[in-house]
């Protein structure tokens, strides 16, 4: 709490010049009745006054927008009016404890009580009045209980006020402002000074507030993005705002007083001129789209929101420019039409569900392919549909992927779903989830191919194959049964169980080609089923060596080639009858411009090896066949502690054979 | 001596010298051979009409698969082994198949499974 010290109250009387201020009117550009008058015409005088300053200070205030310029007119004019030396109007805060001055009136021998007062200080007992609405007025503040407690007389001596007329404006309960009076020297308040005082605090915080309102009206119009325009009876621009500029390029002078219907596109006149009719007849109107000419020749499209004003006959409006907004549409759309039509045109089965499941599309194949139409899906359930209706148990795996595809995972599946008479195809069928640019699961997308032909074609060839595996075999079979009626006769049941043996090695590789499809087979596999077919127990072998896979030829080859090495180990070797010895297959690939495969058979704790005397057909078979096959060296080491095998030959990608 | 020994085996086989081969190998064993039926309506005859201790069946007869004569051996609880050349190792419920072309051995020791495992599970 800030004050000037208050000069000593001795130098501010001057009583006489109180009368004389009032005899004065209190601006001298209204016209006021004045004169002398007499006795039985004083009421009707006072009356009249009253009313003369009422309108002129009603004319002044009407010209004016700023708040403080309102309030600071108020209070002078009242201030000459009924000769006081100081009117404020004082705005009190939010918790009722302050009282607010930004203006005051004086008249000269008062200081200014510009500023923020603690209302407590004035003295506890007129507040509280105040605050219940009723004015006070204290004559003399050394007089009156409510203010000649020491410290309140303390405080009004310091601001120089003697006498004092406060009328409180209560709004809502609240005490918002104070219009209050202040006197140098103690004074009477008439009743008809306390009545006029009241009138003009109503009536300054009426205009005050209407100002306060405007202004931040004013501030939103200014400020806004969109555009806002008052359009008057006769179809012309009555205001505008600065959104005018910034969108369109018209400046406010461009456009008020010229007929709004200039700027409108010529094809979208009539429209608009229909849908200002309906406004005039007191329809507020929201959504007209129309083309706005730009200062520049441009149009721009505006969507308007407009609210009659019946009573005067305006027209509120408005306006936001959604230029982008409908190119975005029209882009959408177009992108929308075309993805459903390639959609429609494609083989593939694709739609769209809902995150729960629901069918929102579907593409033309799978509806055609089953005889339904896209009504007797859209809307239900997927797995509820005819393709799965068919089977529970496709119905619940189905859920459980569509479960799993909610949760982010793509899920996919071979699976017979039925078509049209009750036929069943089997497709290759996703489900995965859909996404929107923020990366949030929004929907499902199922889509599948039909793969019932690719599957009946694979079927086919395996049973040709099988077949043709059936029918080498059964030759086979045959061979060993020529073989068998042929070499009769003493000393050769040896080599009978030599030449089976050969041909079951043959027969096992045959079994795993055909296994897969004649294309290739697994060197680990082929080895294990050549040992198994000789009754070589698992413990006895090592088979080490990564992943390789052979072609047709080669695996026979080396088929042959090991069961020779097999037979060798079982007769003289690490497999020997009475032996513990072992052996170790390993192979290893070195990549480069080709696969070179290194192939090691390595027998170890059998009986003591010596170099064969002759070189029989298992030799040649090792040494010479699979060197050609696999276009590389084989050795036969005949180490004393074992027999040493080694391969070093091209490894040729397993393609399918022809 | 082997454990097929007098044992009466029935030989089902379309082709003359695969039967041959069976032929030779089981009385190298020492068995005694019943038939070889050649055709599925033999080979029915027999499975109905001989005693019998266990049978070899090839299970594609000309086309025609050798189910029925399978029928009437599991009805009567004779053992029986399957011979294919599809390369499968086991045939329904676990039949034993041996692979064509196969050894003496190899047909001696599934025969031998089979003989046990029955006289193992017969009452």
């Amino acid at each position: 709490m800030s004050h000037e010290p208050p000069e000593p109250c001795a130098t501010r009387q001057r009583p006489a010049s109180v009368r004389r201020d009032r005899a004065t009117s209190f601006s001298a550009t209204q016209p006021r009745t004045t004169g002398k008058p007499a006795p039985a015409d004083t009421a009707l005088h006072a009356h009249i006054e009253r009313q003369n300053f009422q309108l002129a200070l009603e004319d002044r205030l009407r010209e004016l927008q700023e708040p403080a310029a309102v309030t600071a007119a108020a209070a002078e004019a009242l201030g000459r009016q009924l000769g006081v030396g100081q009117v404020a109007y004082a705005d009190i805060d939010e918790a009722g404890e302050r009282a607010i001055i930004e203006r005051d009136w004086n008249d000269g021998t008062m200081p200014s009580n510009t500023g923020v007062h603690r209302l407590k200080a004035f003295g506890p007992a007129f507040i509280a009045d105040l605050k219940q609405g009723k004015t006070v007025a204290i004559g003399d503040i050394r007089g009156d209980s409510r203010t000649n407690t020491p410290k309140a007389l303390i405080t009004f001596e310091r601001a120089s006020i003697a006498a004092f007329l406060n009328v409180p404006l209560v709004k809502n309960g609240h005490l918002v402002a104070v219009l209050a009076l202040h006197h140098p020297v103690p004074r009477h308040w008439s009743a008809e000074e306390i009545s006029l005082a009241e009138a003009v605090a109503e009536r300054t915080w009426a205009v005050v507030e209407r100002a306060r309102a405007e202004s931040e009206r004013d501030r939103f119009f200014d400020l806004s993005l969109d555009m806002l325009a008052i359009v008057s009876p006769d179809g012309r621009w009555r205001r505008v705002n600065p959104a005018f500029e910034t969108t369109l390029g018209w400046a406010q002078s461009d456009l008020v007083g010229q007929p709004a219907e200039a700027i409108v596109h010529p094809q979208d006149r009539s429209r608009s001129r229909k849908a200002a009719a309906a406004i005039a007849l007191g329809h507020p109107l929201k959504g007209l789209e129309n083309r706005i000419r730009c200062k520049n020749g441009d149009y721009r499209w505006i969507a308007w929101s407009t609210a009659p004003a019946t009573d005067q006959g305006l027209m509120y409006s408005v306006g936001r420019d959604v230029t982008d907004r409908r190119a975005n549409e029209a882009a959408l759309r177009t992108n929308e039409a075309l993805l459903r039509r390639v959609l429609d045109q494609i083989f593939a089965f694709v739609g769209v569900l809902t995150l729960e499941g629901v069918v929102l599309h579907a593409n033309r194949a799978p509806l055609a392919a089953a005889g339904i139409r896209l009504e007797d899906v859209v809307g239900k359930p997927f797995d509820q549909v005819f393709w799965w209706s068919y089977s529970p148990a496709v119905q619940a795996r189905l859920r459980a992927a569509m479960q799993r595809a909610a949760k982010g995972e793509a899920v996919r599946y071979d699976v017979p779903v039925q078509m049209a008479e009750g036929r069943l195809m089997t497709i290759d069928f996703q489900i995965a989830p859909m996404r929107d640019d923020e990366g949030q699961i929004i929907g499902l997308i199922p889509s599948a191919i039909d793969i019932d032909q690719r599957k009946r074609a694979e079927a086919h060839r395996e049973l040709l194959i099988n077949e043709l595996n059936h029918r080498v075999k059964n030759t086979l079979a045959v061979v060993q049964g020529i073989a068998l009626q042929t070499f009769t006769g003493p000393g050769v049941a040896n080599r009978m169980a030599a030449f089976q043996s050969r041909l079951s090695a043959l027969a096992a590789a045959h079994n795993l080609l055909a296994q897969s499809s004649w294309e290739k087979t697994s060197l680990e596999a082929l080895a294990r089923r050549v040992l198994t077919a000789a009754f070589v127990q698992d413990a006895r072998i090592e088979l080490a060596g990564p992943p390789v896979e052979l072609p047709p030829r080669h695996a026979l080859t080396l088929a042959m080639a090991l069961h020779e090495l097999c037979t060798n180990a079982i007769k003289y070797g690490a497999f020997a009858h009475g032996s513990l010895g072992r052996v170790t297959l390993s192979w290893s690939v070195s990549t480069g411009p080709e696969a070179m495969l290194h192939l090691v058979w390595r027998e170890h704790g059998g009986p003591r090896v010596s170099p064969p005397q002759h070189k029989g057909f298992g030799s040649r078979i090792i040494e010479r066949a699979l060197a050609q096959e696999f276009d590389g060296t084989v050795t036969l080491d005949f180490h004393p502690e074992g027999l040493v095998c080694t391969l070093v030959g091209l490894l040729p990608k397993a393609v399918p054979s022809s | 001596m082997s454990a097929l020994t007098g044992k009466r085996i029935l030989i089902v086989e379309d082709e003359f010298l695969i039967a041959l081969t069976a032929e030779t190998f089981l009385a190298d064993l020492g068995a005694v051979v019943v038939g070889p039926a050649y055709t599925i309506r033999e080979g029915l005859a027999l499975a109905e009409g001989e005693a019998l201790d266990a049978a070899i069946l090839d299970v594609n007869m000309g086309g025609q698969r050798s189910d029925p004569i399978a029928a009437v051996l599991v009805e009567r609880r004779i053992p029986f082994i399957l011979a294919t050349g599809y390369g499968e190792r086991e045939g329904q419920r676990g039949i034993p198949v041996v692979d064509k072309p196969y050894t003496a051995s190899q047909l001696a020791t599934a025969l031998q499974l089979v003989i046990a495992a029955h006289t193992r599970n017969a009452p």
